[in-house]
């Protein structure tokens, strides 16, 4: 064989070698079974370690009766807060260690919220719950609650190290949940968009985040695009009938939020497409399972954000107030429900904007 | 014929056609910017005269459109109506809460809200046109006031459930053509006759051009301003029905911010805050005109910060352009 004809056929061999090794790592999660749990387990929340530093708070022990103080940022976003908000109302209605709740809404006014929590300083509540309308616009007067020997528990904005401690879920995780099982419904391939709630917020960041780490594991799904659904389905509509125009063909809608997801369905219903996409579990907004279980095609089951994350934000507040050490951030949610189980969870006597819930009547919002 | 003749009829015919084209850009201006943008989004995108995408900006302007047509009818009086933000949003929540999911509370869902829109309206026009009181003042107050009482009726939340009848038959698409779109036409249509074919329509623009001469030639002045800020009431309680029917579950977020698109449109489209001048036909050419900015930056994909830079880029573009085109007279 002469030198030359030695050349070609080496590199041709080099070449097929190489291609049944890029088809090899590609079958990885083509085609083979998806190990959700495991793509899982590799995209770790960036909030873990810190959350789970210790918080010595015997400084802030105090006598009973004790008086709650809640900042709320806004109360009339979605429904979910309203939820939120009734839970941990009926937590503290339940123990008799609180002799009364007092609350002050911000009306998204970041200014606002930061005379409201001065207000609950004067009034020299026992401990403050908060959730901010912005952030880092809270850290002078939240510095000033604690100098004054008044711990403050954030939660429902997700986990901003800011405060004594923070009771959330954890959006990171929860979308890292959500995306897997959609990669798995998708059998690891096709064209997604990505459905974001409100521009700059945590939740955005920390959903494209763990988007990136887990499209990682599936090299065959593309993301076409993301826009920012704003938590509300007004906001998601047109930005889908965009979509539905732009691109010809999507399989799957990453939005982690019911409302959200809702108004995509309905803009890809109107195009006559919605028998092509399959959505990530979102969250549990009873409106949305009623239209999961009606359209099973769709169906990846939901990651449940239980507005019980107001409960537990009162009994993080109690055992502070006991001088019990805590751990920074307490992260509840993200249990995954298969399709099958999600009918379980309708209700179809209440309306869509109802939250699954064990508080009694008198507390429904 | 002398060469000194022809000279000036040829300076005549070229003065002639210079009114003409003058009187024809005062008249059709926005229409001619609408156009060159609609050109302009068509060279940047393929899609976006696809038939599917311009019904959907039809769909889409349709709450804004709606609302726009009740507030030229107050503009063109020389008032403002800025409380429509808070009409849309109460509409919208007493829409659904009334519905409560059920096909058969439609119709009373309907004509209470619509029964809303009137009541806001009266309010208005009387207190303005009675009390002389400023009208951006006081419908920026009814605005607050209006949504205070949507907080106070929904518990601060996300309230009520559309009948899926309603929804259904709002996000219709017979011919394919939006339900919506079809609605908004309809609303065109009624405010084009009563401003072109009706007295109150004669009258909104004697009273907006010289109040006191239009009183002193026996017009109902206060009557004529009343009238138009009810107009308006219900255009918003229509627009709020639209809104339920588009997006499902009201929230506060429903009505945020709509005021100024709706301002925005009615602006853009000729009627300007002194009075006497604009019309429907101008209101619907600004109507779409912010359509299209605001769907060309979604269908571009353009990431969210661009999109901001780039809508109110097209807007003061597209304002700066309708001056160029219409040239006041004197």
């Amino acid at each position: 064989m002469s030198r030359r004809r030695l050349q070609g056929v080496s590199v041709a061999v080099l070449v097929a070698v190489t291609a049944s090794l890029v088809a090899v790592s590609s079958a990885r999660t083509v085609g083979a079974a998806i190990d959700v749990k495991k793509v899982i387990a590799s995209c770790k929340s960036p909030d873990a370690k810190a959350g789970a530093a210790k918080v010595a708070t015997s400084k802030y022990k105090k006598s009973k009766p004790w008086v709650l103080g809640v900042s709320a940022g806004y109360m009339s976003k979605t429904s979910w807060i309203a939820y939120f908000n009734q839970e941990l109302k009926y937590e503290a209605s339940r123990n008799k260690q609180y002799s009364k709740v007092v609350v002050l809404d911000a009306g998204f006014n970041a200014s606002k919220q930061i005379s409201d929590i001065q207000d609950l300083i004067t009034q020299k509540v026992s401990g403050i719950i908060y959730w901010p309308v912005n952030q880092s616009a809270l850290k002078g007067v939240l510095a000033k609650a604690e100098a004054a020997g008044i711990p403050t528990v954030e939660s429902a904005i997700g986990f901003t190290k800011m405060g004594t401690s923070s009771v959330d879920i954890d959006y990171y995780a929860h979308s890292v949940v959500a995306d897997a099982y959609l990669m798995k419904e998708l059998g690891g391939k096709g064209n997604i968009v990505q459905v974001l709630p409100t521009a700059g917020s945590l939740a955005a960041v920390q959903e494209k985040a763990a988007l990136k780490c887990v499209l990682k594991h599936f090299p065959n799904v593309k993301l076409l695009d993301a826009q920012y659904g704003n938590f509300n389905a007004a906001d998601s509509k047109p930005v889908a009938e965009a979509w539905a125009q732009r691109f010809p063909q999507i399989d799957g809608v990453v939005s982690a939020w019911a409302e959200q997801s809702r108004g995509v369905a309905q803009a890809f219903d109107e195009a006559g497409r919605l028998d092509e996409l399959k959505f990530a579990p979102a969250n549990e907004l009873n409106g949305w399972m009623k239209f999961l279980v009606s359209h099973p095609k769709a169906n990846a089951g939901i990651v449940t954000s239980p507005p019980a994350l107001g409960a537990m934000a009162v009994k993080q507040m109690t055992k502070i107030l006991e001088g019990q050490t805590v751990v920074k951030g307490v992260f509840i949610g993200n249990r995954y429900v298969p399709p099958a189980k999600v009918k379980s969870l309708v209700d179809s006597s209440k309306p869509d904007t109802y939250w699954p819930n064990k508080m009694p009547p008198s507390f429904q919002p | 014929m002398t060469a000194s003749t022809a000279v000036a009829e040829t300076a005549r015919a070229e003065t002639a056609l210079k009114w003409r084209l003058l009187a024809l850009g005062q008249r059709w201006g926005i229409w001619i910017v609408l156009l060159a943008l609609v050109i302009a989004a068509r060279a940047l995108s393929p899609i976006f005269l696809n038939t599917p995408n311009l019904l959907n900006i039809l769909a889409q302007a349709s709450v804004v459109g709606i609302a726009a047509v009740g507030v030229t009818f107050v503009m063109v009086t020389g008032g403002m109506d800025v409380s429509i933000a808070g009409v849309i949003t109460l509409s919208a929540f007493l829409a659904a809460g009334v519905m409560n999911g059920q096909d058969g509370n439609i119709v009373l869902a309907v004509v209470l809200t619509v029964a809303a829109g009137v009541a806001v309206g009266l309010v208005n026009g009387l207190l303005i046109a009675f009390f002389r009181v400023d009208s951006f003042i006081l419908t920026l107050a009814m605005g607050s006031v209006l949504l205070g009482g949507a907080q106070i009726y929904t518990g601060g939340t996300a309230f009520g459930d559309p009948a899926p009848g309603y929804t259904t038959a709002l996000t219709a698409r017979p011919w394919t053509i939006p339900v919506l779109a079809l609605a908004f036409a309809a609303v065109v249509l009624v405010g084009l006759a009563l401003q072109n074919v009706t007295r109150f329509g004669r009258r909104l623009y004697m009273v907006g051009a010289n109040p006191r001469a239009a009183y002193l030639s026996g017009i109902g002045v206060r009557r004529t301003i009343v009238l138009a800020y009810v107009c308006s009431g219900v255009a918003a309680a229509l627009a709020g029905l639209a809104l339920v029917g588009r997006a499902g579950v009201p929230s506060d977020f429903t009505g945020m911010g709509l005021e100024f698109q709706v301002l925005a449109a009615v602006v853009l489209g000729g009627t300007t805050f002194e009075g006497g001048r604009g019309g429907v036909g101008g209101t619907v050419a600004g109507v779409l005109v912010l359509a299209v900015a605001f769907t060309l930056v979604t269908i571009l994909g353009l990431p969210y910060a661009v999109q901001l830079l780039v809508r109110g880029g097209i807007i003061v573009v597209a304002g700066a352009l309708y001056v160029l085109v219409r040239r006041r007279e004197g």
